[in-house]
């Protein structure tokens, strides 16, 4: 394999020196790719024959397939580090840009303003976005309604919505036909932002939501209505506590989702230099607006606080990501705590049953995790049965037994 | 039942928790009393634990507000047939369920126990396409009645199903008196109502020392039983029981046909099972369901337990009891 | 069938919840009729030529604006995307179902839910300030090299950066995580069953894959993709950042140029009345389109065997 690598290299080199003049170091690892999977086929062919040798090339093309997931993340992520730390200075979190030249030191004046219309736009998106989501899955999960195969469509249609058309719904509903009146509420400002945001948030929240209503056992709804509960009652404080983490985790990635949304307010909040604290009335600013401008921007030091600012964005929207997936995990990290500790109390008391005290496992992400006996030293097509069919990707939000 | 609750009748508050003069704190009794106090209740939370609980007699009751009425109630089915779609799968079945004793169902898979018994308290009717005929009364009172809401019916017949089902966001106490918040019943004192229903189930001294930990952390035996004393808080005149401990080693299962034999003169229990012996042990009467291949199912025997497992009338409860077919 | 009597707090449940469900559909209904209200102006004054004239000018008179320039662009870069992405995407859901083992499967799971919450603005200043330059000399090569293939001409002295296959490239990395996660779910629900049959009888495990697994989730695999059309149809910042939004109908994906609805609709924020109203035309297109490319991705995944319960 390592032979195949390094002939596939010393063609492919041989291949750009010789024959072009070089296309640059994307185009030379394209070619050194494919010539390698073109040089690995045919030599385990020759070895081994070509079904085996076709089993190898696809394991190494689809291995491929998800290094390459990783490889522009790690280089987004590193680039926009690099270039944003330069000018990350504590002024950026305390000033606007009040006052600031275009061609000022890019230290100068900072994204306070910006900062703060993210938040509170976000914030308003939340009030707004929240009960609605879950109301909506509630009612596409735990009613009989014939109504709700309509609305599961339109909400399935709407996830595709392109944010700018969000924006441009609200700019031609809300702010265009009262350009001229001066309505405070009606014109440019955070709130038409955040009601843009939420075109965009509530369907991704309310399937999120929904998938993990779907995960609360059916038992527990049957349970609390044969204790004597209304329906209604039953949603509140059977289903929904048990469902809580997942809840949160689908709202914080919503969070997530919209803190970056750029195109919904280029027509709603619109920007400002200014910090603006009040959502209702003009214009304000946003993180990904100021983003979003600036590293349009000709001059050199204003592309430098683009960057800062997309640091800002980036850091946020990871901090919130990584928050989503620890509320996803901390459940069960509790409980498997837990379960080790709960037998104590029952030593030394009176007979207790011989099953250990321990409840059936929640499905873990752990116990996904854990592959049962895979020999990986053989050829490597031999698979434990039913191992990949575990692989939920809420199972982690899924709440335990 | 209900309504009473969310107008809160002021009458009845004032009545509440001083019910009769009878002792309801429990919880505080024990330090005092030691075991010199004859009280059966001192002796259940007693520290030293020599008495087995689970052969005390009941402890007393703490009264409840808009909950059911007290005592057990006699169940009886007249012509109760079950449709799932256009498919029938119930045909006529007439059973009397006496009040405070235990009735077991038995049979084959599929031959329609199990709906029989949702059929009981209303959970039949939550499947789509469920239909029926018939009339079920309890005590005399038809269920399916117009003006009768299925959330009163279930408050006063109670059930526990295959799979333990605690709820887990909930801790174990809370999942115990979860039937009073969810139903609007009221308790005034739910610590005496906490241990009295988890006595009754045969739990307290396993969990009394952790009632704050979740219940989804105890074992498949302490989760059903668990259930069953979430069942038994609101205090229902009827407890159905679904396989109660089909999902359950041996020894889980004996301390439920302990506390099923405990329920017995409080409570009327209707139990499906599938073992046979179990039927046997608990059962004071005993119904055989069949159903012939696409026919519907139809109680093809009822009768005191003891003379339908020694000498049955039908050739087929014969050949199921023995084990020959089923 | 029998009727139980909801209690008042059932029946305002019932209420609640269904006055929500409506309201998502009243809004997706007005998002149609306010951009078709508003747009009055711009087809007024076009007509039909709206949909078959290339160019976009305000500044004559009569305005000259029609959507055919914008719409083949957004085509073509949505094609690019998803062409590149579907390869991809197939691979990390296979990959993380079927070979994958322990830790490796559930890092990848959350990775490809990070790359989708990596927002889009920040893919497109990713794009523009650095892979742009990395992709140029590629394309000059092939634009050398390749000529004889249409799509890889290129006019002698134009920039390579700025083209439609850069943006294309970049828009693909965000679909890409929309298709992984359509096809992984899809394939972890492949019967055990037919896989362990395909291995009993000695396959491989491509020849499992191949037997079983793709023919499982071939409906799934098409549906993804279609619904990575949809998205890549609708991604703004990043192209409008990318694309020199200048409506032209090309096939040229190499060289600087190209538009997209979305992005010519970003950039032109805050323009005149007349403009808006022509804006608000285009956004019905685009609107339109992603409608339909969605609705049909529900329907293929949804009627695809394996899709059943998929969450999209």
């Amino acid at each position: 394999m390592l032979g195949c690598a390094l002939s596939a290299l010393a063609l492919t080199w041989l291949v750009f020196t010789r024959l072009t003049e070089g296309s640059g170091w994307f185009g030379f690892m394209v070619v050194a790719y494919f010539s390698f999977l073109l040089l690995y086929g045919l030599v385990t062919a020759d070895r081994l024959g070509t079904l085996v040798a076709a089993d190898r090339v696809v394991t190494v093309a689809v291995t491929t397939g998800a290094v390459v997931l990783l490889t522009p993340l790690v280089w987004l992520v590193g680039y926009v580090v690099v270039k944003g730390v330069a000018a990350l200075r504590p002024g950026f979190f305390l000033e606007d840009q009040g006052g600031v030249q275009a061609t000022a030191a890019a230290t100068e004046g900072g994204g306070l303003h910006a900062i703060v219309g993210s938040l509170e736009q976000v914030a308003l998106t939340l009030i707004m976005t929240v009960p609605l989501a879950v109301a909506t899955a509630v009612f596409l999960n735990e009613t009989r309604s014939w109504f709700r195969r309509p609305v599961r469509i339109f909400v399935d249609a709407m996830s595709g919505l392109p944010s700018i058309v969000a924006g441009l719904f609200i700019y031609a509903v809300f702010i265009l036909p009262y350009a001229q009146q001066d309505i405070g509420i009606l014109d440019f400002n955070g709130f038409m932002a955040a009601l843009a945001l939420t075109m965009i948030m509530l369907p991704t929240v309310t399937r999120t939501v929904e998938v993990v209503l779907r995960l609360v056992p059916g038992g527990l709804r049957e349970a609390s209505l044969a204790l004597g509960s209304s329906r209604a009652r039953s949603v509140w404080s059977v289903v929904l506590p048990t469902a809580r983490t997942g809840v949160t985790t689908a709202v914080v990635l919503g969070i997530a989702r919209a803190v970056g949304e750029t195109a919904p307010l280029l027509f709603t909040a619109f920007g400002y230099d200014l910090l603006n604290t009040n959502p209702f009335r003009t214009q304000q600013e946003s993180l990904p607006l100021f983003v979003y401008r600036n590293i349009q921007a000709a001059s050199e030091p204003a592309r430098a606080r683009g960057f800062t600012g997309a640091l800002v964005l980036l850091t946020l929207v990871l901090t919130l990501f990584g928050a989503a997936r620890f509320i996803g995990r901390d459940r069960t990290g509790r409980q498997a705590r837990r379960r080790r500790r709960l037998p104590l109390p029952e030593t030394g008391a009176a007979p207790s049953p011989p099953s250990p005290a321990v409840a059936p496992p929640p499905r873990l992400p752990t116990a996904v995790a854990v592959r049962p006996g895979a020999d990986r030293s053989s050829a490597g097509d031999r698979e434990p049965p039913g191992a990949a069919t575990t692989a939920d990707p809420t199972s982690e939000e899924a709440p335990g037994p | 039942m209900t309504d009473r609750a969310e107008t809160g009748n002021p009458t009845e508050d004032a009545g509440d928790g001083v019910d009769g003069g009878r002792p309801i704190a429990l919880a505080a009794a024990p330090d005092e009393d030691g075991l010199a106090d004859v009280d059966p209740v001192t002796q259940v939370v007693d520290p030293t634990g020599v008495i087995d609980v689970d052969e005390l007699p009941r402890p007393p009751d703490v009264r409840l507000m808009g909950g059911p009425p007290p005592g057990a109630a006699a169940v009886e089915t007249q012509d109760v047939c079950a449709w799932f779609g256009e498919h029938l799968v119930l045909e006529g079945v007439d059973l009397t369920m006496p009040a405070g004793e235990v009735t077991a169902l038995i049979g084959p898979s599929g031959c329609g126990k199990s709906t029989f018994l949702r059929i009981l308290n209303r959970m039949h009717e939550l499947v789509a396409s469920a239909s029926l005929a018939g009339q079920v009364l309890l005590d005399g009172e038809d269920i399916y009645r117009p003006g009768i809401r299925a959330q009163q019916v279930r408050l006063r017949v109670g059930m526990v199903f295959q799979k333990p089902n605690p709820f887990p966001a909930m801790s174990v106490r809370d999942n115990v008196l979860s039937g009073l918040k969810l139903a609007r019943v009221r308790c005034s004192n739910k610590d005496a109502l906490v241990e009295q229903s988890l006595i009754r189930a045969g739990l307290w001294r396993e969990v009394r020392d952790r009632l704050g930990s979740p219940g989804g952390a105890l074992s498949g035996g302490q989760q059903q039983r668990l259930c069953i004393a979430r069942a038994l808080a609101v205090q229902p005149n009827v407890l159905l029981m679904d396989e109660p401990c089909s999902a359950l080693d041996p020894t889980s299962t004996r301390r439920i046909e302990d506390t099923i034999a405990e329920l017995r003169g409080q409570v009327t229990v209707v139990i499906v099972t599938h073992n046979m012996q179990q039927a046997y042990r608990v059962s004071e009467h005993c119904a055989f369901f069949l159903a012939a291949e696409n026919e519907p199912g139809q109680i093809v025997e009822r009768g005191a337990t003891q003379k339908l497992f020694s000498e049955p009338d039908d050739s087929r409860t014969l050949a199921y009891v023995e084990g020959r077919f089923g | 069938m029998v009727v139980d009597e909801p209690t008042r707090v059932d029946r305002i449940f019932g209420v609640v919840t269904a006055g929500s469900g409506l309201l998502v559909l009243v809004l997706l209904t007005l998002v149609g009729v306010f951009l078709l209200l508003r747009s009055r102006d711009a087809f007024d004054e076009s007509g039909f030529s709206f949909f078959t004239r290339v160019e976009w000018r305000t500044d004559v008179v009569p305005p000259e604006i029609g959507v055919l320039g914008l719409l083949a662009g957004t085509v073509v870069v949505a094609l690019i995307a998803v062409a590149l992405a579907v390869p991809l995407g197939t691979c990390a859901g296979l990959f993380i179902t079927d070979y994958a083992s322990g830790r490796w499967r559930s890092f990848l799971t959350g990775l490809v839910d990070l790359l989708a919450a990596v927002p889009s603005l920040l893919y497109g200043l990713w794009g523009l300030r650095l892979l742009s330059d990395q992709i140029a000399p590629l394309s000059e090569w092939l634009a050398r090299n390749g000529s004889w293939f249409p799509p890889f001409r290129a006019e002698e002295g134009d920039s390579f950066t700025g083209s439609m296959l850069i943006a294309g490239m970049v828009v693909s990395l965000m679909v890409l995580p929309i298709i992984a996660s359509v096809t992984r779910e899809v394939f972890s629900q492949t019967p055990p069953g037919e896989k362990e049959a395909a291995l009993a009888l000695g396959s491989t495990r491509w020849g499992m894959i191949r037997m079983v697994v793709l023919p499982y989730g071939r409906g799934g695999i098409i549906g993804g993709s279609m619904l990575g059309l949809g998205r890549a149809l609708g991604e703004t910042i990043a192209v409008s950042l990318l694309l020199p939004q200048v409506p032209e109908v090309t096939s040229r994906i190499l060289e600087n140029g190209g538009a997209t609805i979305a992005g010519f609709i970003a950039l032109r924020a805050g323009s005149d009345e007349f403009t808006t109203s022509g804006l608000m035309a285009a956004g019905l297109v685009l609107f339109g389109i992603t409608l339909a490319t969605n609705m049909l991705a529900s329907v293929i995944i949804s009627r695809s065997r394996s899709g059943v319960g998929v969450e999209l």
